[in-house]
């Protein structure tokens, strides 16, 4: 039925082992053997998520470590009746989300800092930008890749990562984000057209290939 | 279907987020519909583009620091649990603790009858003004043994209840007669001399014995038993004229030993003003210490500490006592009662298991000096009486009764002032 397979981060859980539900009750029961099992289970795919969402891996690195000492911190207060990812997942992007704001007010504040002679930052930004004709192919694709990623508005950002990237369901990221399903289905739609608009612009997806569902990659 | 829905659906159906009817319906729609179609390849071509963006891998050292996190909460959380079961714990210990230590107080308080004085002072002047000599028994025959329901109960308020209904019923002027037996005896006695009062200076001055003026029991070597009192149970008789046999001083020191609650060294603790003088009583005690096995046994297992003690403190009277101190027993049976009295005489009294009396010692002080009686009672209520001061002195007043049996009842008892 489906014309897409699972994203990257997402893992099947093999059915045979003990469900994230089960080891957050083992780990409140005092087990930290159960709860380096979620580490080692979920570790890789929050991870993921926030450097998708931040666009920076080193700052990501922190909020995920961040995250998780708030699992650790809110473990007592966790309810059985919550899946242990969307729980998860909602402290990762509440940090992110509020990091963001940070970020954004640390740079308006940097960029009016600067002098009025001089050449503004944001186009010195722009200007680090990988061009298209630089290195080799892959690391060519990449940033643009990030840079139509990072284009998207923080909320379909927040829902093309957590569909596409995790894996979680349009039901589930509503929770996580706290917007209705339609919304949340609504968000993603926009995201995808919104992507395939930058993807085009920056030479990755051309406009008559991506018109006819083919991709102008190898 | 039409476009718009199609459209809509599109991203479930990527995702495989439709139900199966659903499902069909979209992929029926975008069989006839090239529009449709187009949006659909659209959209694979983007997702498919964005999926070779790859995470890096997730750096190990952060693990460390979150499992350092992970430890120490949950030994937190081990020390709170364990700690706040231990305050529970605790304080259930605490209040089951408080619980049984009033308990036993109560327990105790019932059994022996340990009140605040001021309570049992309270209690005993109302019990007083209604019964005048609650524990006085006529001297020369047993006192009157308290009702069967009074005697079988060990529990003071029973007692007094008892008692109390018992005390309306009986005659006024026997009851008088019952409280002053000695006044009478001495009356009733024509050959008797007469009291120490009236006697002249220079006779009293001189140590006199005087058993006319004294109840037999208090008489030395007046027997009334036909049989002669065995040596284990009586002293041998002082001789006539009458020194005291005085023990030897290792004998002396035995008894002195044996008895370390007696009246004297109460007195001295507490400093009560109706305490007998306690010049004398030293080398009385030691050369009238008890002679019995019964009374022997008592101060034995009173100096190792198996007997416990009560008191009841009354306000001095005339002819009443001021203090009671009960010696008891594991089962709480009364052993000896010592009652000091407010005119300085003392008595004490043992008694066997069954609660009769066995020996007593009754001293106080008259005019011209010391004196003190010693009487032994055999199992069948034979009883010998010996003079067993050194001054051979008599004493001025009658001596109180003795208690034959009950003293849990004596103990109770009101003052017994005289009116």
């Amino acid at each position: 039925m489906r014309f897409l397979s699972h994203g990257p981060d997402f893992v099947k859980r093999v059915a045979t082992g003990p469900s994230d539900e089960q080891l957050m009750r083992r780990y409140q029961a005092g087990d930290v053997g159960a709860f380096e099992a979620l580490l080692r289970r979920h570790r890789a795919a929050i991870h993921a998520f926030l450097c998708r969402l931040t666009g920076d891996p080193a700052r990501a690195e922190d909020l995920a470590q961040e995250t998780w000492l708030k699992v650790v911190a809110a473990a007592p207060r966790w309810e059985r009746r919550a899946r242990f990812t969307t729980w998860a997942f909602s402290i990762a992007r509440n940090i992110a989300v509020d990091e963001a704001r940070r970020a954004v007010h640390r740079a308006t504040e940097s960029l009016d800092a600067a002098r009025p002679g001089s050449a503004p930052l944001r186009d010195g930004v722009a200007a680090d930008l990988p061009g298209p004709d630089r290195g080799a192919e892959s690391a060519l694709l990449r940033p643009k890749l990030e840079a139509a990623l990072a284009a998207l508005p923080l909320e379909q950002r927040e829902v093309f990562v957590l569909r596409e990237y995790a894996g979680v369901p349009f039901a589930e990221i509503a929770e996580i984000t706290g917007a209705p399903v339609p919304t949340v289905k609504s968000r993603m739609r926009y995201a995808l057209e919104a992507l395939r608009s930058e993807l085009a612009r920056l030479g990755v997806l051309p406009e008559d290939a991506a018109a006819e569902g083919r991709s102008a990659l190898p | 279907m039409n476009h718009e829905t199609c459209l809509e659906r599109l991203v479930e159906l990527a995702y495989g987020e439709l139900s199966r009817r659903d499902a069909a319906d979209v992929e029926r729609h975008l069989a006839e519909c090239l529009p449709c179609r187009i949006e659909r390849d659209r959209m694979a071509a983007t997702v498919g583009a964005m999926r070779r963006l790859e995470a890096p891998p997730p750096p190990e050292r952060g693990d460390a620091v979150v499992l350092a996190a992970a430890r120490q909460a949950a030994a937190e959380r081990r020390r709170d649990s364990f700690g706040l079961a231990l305050r529970s714990f605790s304080l259930r210990i605490a209040a089951g603790t408080a619980f049984a230590v009033l308990a036993v107080i109560l327990v105790v308080n019932v059994k022996h009858g340990l009140r605040p004085p001021t309570e049992d002072v309270a209690r005993e002047r109302a019990a007083a003004s209604r019964e005048p000599m609650p524990v006085a028994a006529p001297v020369g025959r047993e006192a009157e043994p308290p009702s069967p329901a009074a005697a079988a109960s060990a529990k003071p308020e029973a007692f007094r209840r008892e008692r109390a209904k018992a005390a309306p019923a009986q005659d006024a002027p026997a009851r008088k007669k019952a409280a002053m037996p000695n006044l009478a005896a001495r009356q009733a006695a024509p050959s008797a001399p007469a009291p120490l009062k009236e006697t002249p200076a220079e006779e009293r001055e001189r140590p006199v014995r005087r058993p006319a003026e004294v109840p037999e029991e208090y008489q030395a070597g007046s027997a009334r038993s036909e049989r002669a009192p065995s040596a284990a149970q009586v002293p041998p008789p002082p001789a006539a004229g009458a020194q005291a046999a005085v023990p030897r001083a290792d004998e002396r020191r035995r008894l002195e030993m044996a008895a370390p609650a007696s009246p004297e060294a109460a007195g001295g603790r507490s400093g009560d003003r109706a305490a007998p003088r306690q010049d004398g009583f030293a080398q009385l005690r030691a050369a009238s210490g008890p002679a019995s096995s019964w009374a022997r046994e008592i101060e034995r297992r009173h100096a190792a500490g198996e007997l416990s003690e009560a008191q009841k403190r009354f306000e001095p009277c005339p002819g009443g006592d001021v203090r009671r101190t009960a010696w008891i027993d594991g089962a709480q049976r009364i052993l000896k009662l010592v009652r000091e009295r407010a005119d300085g005489v003392v008595v004490e009294e043992w008694f066997d298991e069954s609660g009769r009396l066995r020996e007593a010692l009754v001293r106080g002080h008259a005019a011209g000096g010391a004196w003190a009686r010693h009487v032994t009672r055999s199992e069948r209520g034979e009883e010998t009486a010996e003079d067993v001061s050194d001054s051979g002195l008599a004493p001025d007043a009658p001596p109180p009764p003795l208690v034959k049996r009950d003293p849990s009842g004596a103990f109770f008892s009101g003052p017994g002032c005289s009116r």
